[in-house]
């Protein structure tokens, strides 16, 4: 929190908010520390290495020594430090629900808040393990602080928190074209957790991702998915309008439903088909349901549809 | 009721109730825009698929195609046929009043009965018949009768009106119409009936009449009167003869209302009552029977069943037969230990089936040795069956038959053929012989015939019913010649006699050449047996000729009847029990019943000559009504009765009013 926000008692509120709510989220979770490829000495065997002269005779097992007179290491895993990078897409799609004060994101409820609970989920988890964390809001109005480089500990947690709890909603993502900007500043191997609700033409911006795995970066695709507007709920026949650029498409849901039903889950298909294409993977997300679940398996990286 | 255009190619503008229908089938966007996050999903939808071009606010579009269809219609000069409605009273300026006075027109309905509806109708329709016009006042039954002096002023019409009183005749509407005819002859006018139409007879006698009066240029007017008149009649009281005294069949029937009990106060000839109880139902007839007691005299009974809706029909007289009028003498000639070994076993029942003191024919049974009380003057009829030797009772037999009576003699065992032919001699038709077998034992026997030749007396059943009869001994005949006065009538299928007769006078001898018991034939039980015996005797005793004739007589309806003696001083009694000298004139009295019950015309010696049963006709209890003058009138003249109604502008106003109410919808859709 900075100076600025200590004296906006309405923005002051809405951190504290959030970092309950995310803390809260965090504990439903309930999951440890995320797993390291990288493998050290350590005192959870892993495996055995040959002994070379030059290493520490601690390291050699004696009992192996015993058994095949040879000298071997004992090798570990070890935890490491691995920077976590949340990208936040509040493009104005994700408006379309409740307000809070000020014209923020109503944190319960509206997809936007859902999915900046999540960014903030996702940094205190990091935080809680010491990983760096990092911060970039793709799109969105009011955020004066669009990147957060990651930095470890509760040290990042606090400008970022504030810097999500100011952020609104507005224009257009356009992942397309930020990727290949935010990508340069994403540290090697770090993991890149994308907040989205995907709904850009997936032909317009996976490409961007294509350098990601030579540089062993990692990314997962929290999509948020609102079911009630693919049903097409409370909806007759209406004048939709896209919050991002103003285009309106007339619907007659009577008609309409089945066929977007059809619609959507062939886009899920070829997001995913995408994402796949260039080493990510999908976490959908649905905003009205239950949330826990499928973070935990976003964050271990298993229940990818 | 039917339409028709002015204009009917007008109606070719109903086709624009196309363009509403297009409006709302083409997309209408709500006017507030919804967001929405998923446009990216819809536009993969097809565009008639993401929004199909449905109805929309389908009350609007009624509305709105109803304002449509409303323009076309008042354009094309719509007009309505109202089939069976009638003009108002008096547009002629000449009018007949017709009052239905018939004894329907006496059933309450509402209060009042519908001769006092009709009355009161009538008066406000001649009060309200225009200046000048003039009026005749028709009181109508089964006849017609004129109230005015031809067409008069409506005031002197108004007075007449009160002279019109219920009768207790039924309703025939052609003499009113004739009579109407007749006043309205010299230019066309109106006939305005009030008649609640009831009776088989009512309209279904008149419609020629009717017919004519239209075909002359009148009007005629079935004007209203209330509904739901109900009634229960005695329709009719029928004695039969049966065990005991008799049976009373009472024939009770109902119109409107519901099913009920209807109690009955039965009084019987001799003074005894009974209450018999009858279960009506609307639109059916029941007919309920009640025994007569034994010693029952005869003479007149009455049937009254409690009905406040119609008193006139709930009375109706009957009459019990003074004792037989034909005396049979049945001459046993062979009696048996029991009643069933007896030769004349089935004769007597076949002759008095109930004991015969009430039918035409009182049969007496005795002896051989009875016939010593045969007498011309009591007996007409003798039957010999089975009797041996007649000769001792020769001089009464021959008398009998030369008196005018005519003895049957029957086969037996017993006959002695010489003592017959000693006997009668030429009065046979022929000389009797020995009988002779025309089957071997065992066998059923020869077959009777069918008459060659139609029978003297009505059998009232087929002929070939006789050839089922069969007999196996019969007496044979001496060759005869057939004519004049002799005649077979029934032969065996061999050709031997089986029913011959010779006339003498009017006296008659018929052989029977079986026997009338089961020992040479089973003929007495064929059923044609009773017919056939009856019938000999029927025609042997010339019909009834003792006792009171009975004549039944319409109320109301002048009747005359025949007296057995001109010269004979007569008395009239009545159903009150009054007495009042009958006056004779060529050789008939004549009276005019007022109301129904038995009238008794009895002579010097307090015997009934005449019984006269006085009752309403059937028909005038009967409240249906099967045909009426509207349904005669739209056959005959449809156009009299056609009123044309323009709805145009009735049309063009609903236009307008939908036309307002599709704004005021369409207004408040737009608002919300």
């Amino acid at each position: 929190m900075t100076a600025r926000d200590a004296w906006d008692p309405e923005l002051a509120d809405r951190i504290r908010k959030l970092r309950l709510a995310s803390r809260q989220l965090a504990r439903d979770v309930g999951l440890g520390a995320h797993a390291s490829r990288q493998l050290a000495v350590g005192a959870e065997f892993a495996e055995h290495g040959a002994w070379r002269p030059g290493m520490a005779l601690r390291h050699v097992d004696w009992r192996a020594w015993a058994r095949t007179d040879r000298l071997l290491a004992r090798r570990t895993p070890v935890e490491v430090r691995r920077p976590i990078v949340v990208v936040l897409d509040l493009s104005a799609d994700l408006g379309v629900g409740t307000s809070a004060a000020g014209g923020r994101p109503d944190l319960n409820g509206s997809p936007a808040g859902l999915a900046i609970v999540l960014a903030g989920t996702l940094a205190v988890w990091a935080a809680g393990w010491r990983d760096p964390v990092g911060l970039d809001i793709v799109a969105g109005d009011d955020a004066p602080v669009r990147h957060l480089p990651p930095r470890p500990g509760n040290a990042a947690l606090g400008p970022l928190l504030a810097a999500l709890a100011r952020a609104r909603t507005g224009g257009r993502a356009d992942l397309g074209e930020a990727f290949p900007a935010l990508a340069r500043r994403w540290p090697p191997r770090s993991m890149v957790f994308l907040i989205t609700d995907g709904m850009e033409d997936p032909a317009s911006w996976l490409p961007a991702l294509r350098g990601l795995a030579s540089r062993r970066v990692e990314l997962r695709v929290i999509q948020l998915v609102d079911e009630s507007q693919r049903r097409l709920d409370g909806v007759d026949l209406a004048r939709l309008v896209s919050p991002e650029d103003g285009s309106e498409v007339v619907v007659d849901a009577t008609v309409a439903r089945a066929g977007l039903t059809e619609a959507a889950a062939a886009f899920d298909r070829e997001l995913e088909a995408g994402l796949a294409a260039v080493g990510a993977r999908r976490f959908p997300i649905p905003v009205a349901g239950p949330v826990a679940r499928a973070l935990a398996g976003a964050l271990v990286g298993a229940g990818a549809s | 009721m039917s339409w028709a255009f002015v204009a009917p190619w007008a109606l070719a503008a109903s086709a624009l109730i196309a363009l509403p229908i297009l409006a709302h089938r083409m997309r209408r966007p709500p006017t507030i825009p919804v967001p929405s996050g998923i446009l990216l999903l819809l536009r993969r939808l097809p565009n008639q698929v993401r929004a199909s071009r449905r109805l929309e606010d389908r009350a609007l579009l009624a509305i709105r195609v109803l304002a449509v269809l409303a323009v076309a219609l008042a354009a094309a000069g719509l007009d309505l046929k109202l089939q069976g409605v009638l003009p108002p009273v008096g547009g002629s300026g000449r009018v007949v009043v017709v009052l239905d006075r018939s004894a329907s027109m006496g059933a309450v309905v509402q209060g009042q009965t519908l001769l006092e509806h009709a009355r009161a109708a009538a008066a406000q329709a001649i009060s309200a018949l225009p200046e000048g016009a003039r009026v005749a006042v028709v009181a109508a039954d089964a006849d017609a009768e004129v109230l005015t002096d031809g067409l008069v002023d409506p005031d002197v019409a108004l007075a007449a009106l009160d002279r019109v009183a219920v009768t207790r005749r039924a309703t025939r509407l052609s003499a009113a119409f004739d009579v109407a005819r007749e006043l309205l002859a010299d230019a066309p006018g109106e006939v305005a009936i009030w008649s609640d139409q009831a009776g088989p007879e009512a309209v279904g006698v008149a419609v020629e009449r009717m017919e004519r009066l239209l075909g002359d240029g009148h009007g005629v007017l079935p004007m209203p009167l209330p509904t739901g008149a109900q009634n229960v009649g005695v329709v009719s009281a029928v004695w039969s003869e049966g065990a005991n005294g008799g049976e009373l069949a009472v024939e009770v029937a109902a119109w409107g209302g519901s099913a009920r009990e209807v109690s009955c106060a039965v009084v019987h000839p001799g003074g005894a009552e009974a209450v018999l109880f009858v279960d009506v139902i609307p639109g059916k007839r029941v007919v309920e029977r009640i025994a007569v007691p034994v010693g029952t005299p005869g003479g007149l009974g009455s049937v009254r069943c409690v009905d406040a809706d119609m008193p006139g029909d709930d009375l109706r007289p009957w009459a019990v037969p003074d004792a037989a009028a034909t005396q049979v003498l049945v001459v046993d000639g062979d009696p048996g230990d029991t009643p069933t070994q007896s030769e004349v076993y089935f004769l007597e029942r076949a002759l008095a089936p109930h004991g015969g003191s009430r039918g035409d024919l009182a049969v007496s049974v005795v002896p051989p040795a009875g016939l010593a009380t045969l007498d011309p003057a009591v007996h007409r009829v003798a039957w010999l069956a089975n009797v041996g030797d007649p000769r001792p009772w020769a001089t009464p037999l021959l008398a009998f038959v030369r008196g005018g009576g005519t003895v049957v003699i029957a086969g037996g065992d017993n006959v002695d053929v010489d003592a017959f032919n000693a006997t009668f001699g030429t009065l046979l038709p022929s000389a009797l012989r020995p009988a002779v077998a025309l089957a071997a034992v065992g066998e059923r026997g020869e077959p009777v015939a069918r008459p060659v030749a139609e029978l003297p007396w009505p059998l009232g059943l087929d002929p070939s019913a006789f050839s089922r009869a069969r007999a196996r001994t019969v007496l044979s005949l001496d060759p005869y010649a057939e004519g004049g006065d002799l005649a077979t009538w029934l032969t065996y299928q061999g050709g031997r006699a089986a029913l011959v007769e010779r006339t003498t006078g009017d006296g008659r001898v018929i052989v029977w050449t079986s026997t009338v018991d089961l020992a040479w034939s089973d003929m007495a039980l064929q059923g044609a047996f009773l017919p056939l015996v009856h019938g000999i005797s029927r025609r042997a005793g010339g019909g009834p000729t003792v006792g009171a004739a009975v004549f039944d007589v319409e109320v109301g309806v002048p009747g005359s009847w025949r007296v057995p003696d001109a010269t004979e001083r007569l008395n009239w009694i009545g159903p009150d029990g009054v007495e009042e000298a009958a006056s004779v004139s060529d050789g008939r009295v004549g009276r005019t019943m007022a109301d129904a019950g038995g009238w008794r015309v009895v002579g010097a010696d307090g015997a009934d000559r005449l019984r006269i049963l006085a009752a309403v006709a059937a028909s005038e209890s009967d409240l249906s009504v099967p045909l009426t003058i509207r349904e005669v009138q739209a056959r005959a003249a449809p156009e009299r009765s056609t009123r044309h109604v323009d709805l145009s502008s009735a049309a063009w106003a609903a236009a307008v009013a939908l036309a307002l109410m599709a704004s005021v919808v369409s207004g408040r859709a737009r608002l919300t």
